[in-house]
């Protein structure tokens, strides 16, 4: 590809149907991803012990720490354990896919596809599909709003947005749902930019610099990789936070 | 809005795909990987706080136990040392008594020996004047006799 130019593309590449299903590029990495986090959670649930090994001691404290911060953050033992499974797998996948990217057979196995039959990528960053990073931002908003709901009851968190009490409180309310909507971009659009731009910065001076110079933009990857992961699972925690408390009047 | 979406090429199919995926994922991982490790974790927690708790009470058993050890201790040497003194006072007064019978009955018998003795040899003495008597008479009738 390299005597074609840059190829950046803002969308994924179809490889093929799967009952009338578009299969990507981007999903398939997507089911590694998957795939890699079920393997890993198979083979700890089968080695389970009393006393942890390194890996179940790492897993542990992990769990551990993130459990009792969604304990302080939300006040309530209770809803944290519910909300556990989301946050964490928001988190863990988003951190696998991301550092997945890094591996060499991303972007560099190519198979004919597509309308044309030109070559496209097998693997290609799950989060660099608005599709992948959507999709979260949609689970984290139904997440927030059924919490929400199922907490301050159903008419008393819609009064949230729909106050007809006063004009202010009216346009106040409005204003509230907005950006509660406007949270579902913001949410895909971040990780999408992010993981994005950090694959093209690479591509590019790749193409320049092949080789050293990509090592270090790699390992500083690695890290907005995790703070994006972190940033995405922990606006989960605190929109939730903010959607359970309770109506000020 | 439909053009920006085109951009990016979001498809509600993937998009259902994608959702769908992540909520396997997550009843996978719930039922693989949090479930068994948050109970472990709490299971843990609830063996290590009985450990502790378990652990004072034994202490707090032991402190009580060494008390209870030396107070009891304390008071078998005090009735021992009482027994001892006691038995030494009784000793004494017995050794006295003793000595004082003896005492006594070493008088006593000298005192009838003595006696005993004054009687022999009045007896003896008696004896002896008859015996002397009797001879004196034999020689007397000889000295006659022969006369």
């Amino acid at each position: 590809m390299g005597e074609h130019g840059i190829h950046i593309a803002l969308s994924a590449e179809k490889l093929f149907d799967f009952l009338s299903f578009p299969v990507s590029n981007t999903l398939i990495a997507s089911y590694l991803s998957i795939s890699t986090l079920l393997v890993i959670a198979f083979l700890l649930r089968k080695n389970l012990k009393e006393l942890p090994g390194r890996f179940q001691a790492l897993v542990e404290a992990l769990f551990e720490y993130v459990l009792s911060y969604m304990e302080e953050v939300l006040e309530d033992r209770k809803l944290a354990r519910k909300l556990f499974p989301i946050i964490m797998t928001i988190f863990l996948f988003i951190l696998v896919s991301n550092w997945a990217e890094h591996l060499p057979i991303f972007e560099t196995i190519f198979t004919k596809a597509g309308e044309g039959h030109e070559y496209v990528a097998l693997l290609k960053s799950a989060n660099t599909d608005l599709n992948t990073t959507l999709a979260l931002a949609i689970i984290s908003f139904f997440t927030v709003e059924i919490l929400g709901v199922v907490t301050v009851g159903f008419w008393k968190y819609m009064g949230k947005f729909f106050n007809f009490s006063s004009p202010l409180n009216f346009a106040i309310g409005i204003i509230e749902f907005v950006s509660e909507l406007a949270r579902l971009i913001a949410f895909s659009f971040r990780l999408f930019g992010n993981i994005l731009a950090g694959e093209v910065l690479i591509l590019v001076v790749k193409y320049f610099v092949p080789y050293f110079l990509p090592v270090p933009l790699m390992a500083f990857e690695l890290f907005v990789g995790f703070i994006q992961a972190a940033i995405f699972a922990l606006l989960t925690l605190f929109f939730v936070k903010i959607a359970i408390a309770e109506v000020e009047h | 809005m439909g053009e920006i979406f085109a951009i990016f090429g979001v498809d509600w199919k993937v998009l259902f795909v994608n959702i769908f995926n992540f909520g396997v994922l997550v009843i996978a991982l719930s039922y693989l990987l949090y479930g068994p490790v948050i109970k472990l974790i709490d299971e843990r927690r609830r063996k290590i706080e009985k450990g502790l708790r378990d652990a004072q009470k034994a202490k707090e058993e032991l402190e009580s136990i060494k008390a209870s050890e030396k107070k009891i201790l304390a008071k078998a040497q005090a009735e021992a040392q009482e027994k001892l003194l006691n038995a030494e006072e009784l000793a004494k007064k017995e050794r006295e008594e003793i000595l004082q019978e003896a005492q006594s009955k070493a008088l006593t018998t000298i005192a009838s020996a003595k006696r005993q003795a004054e009687e022999e040899k009045k007896a003896i003495m008696q004896e002896a004047k008859d015996e002397i008597a009797k001879e004196a008479v034999l020689a007397a009738k000889k000295i006659l006799a022969s006369s």
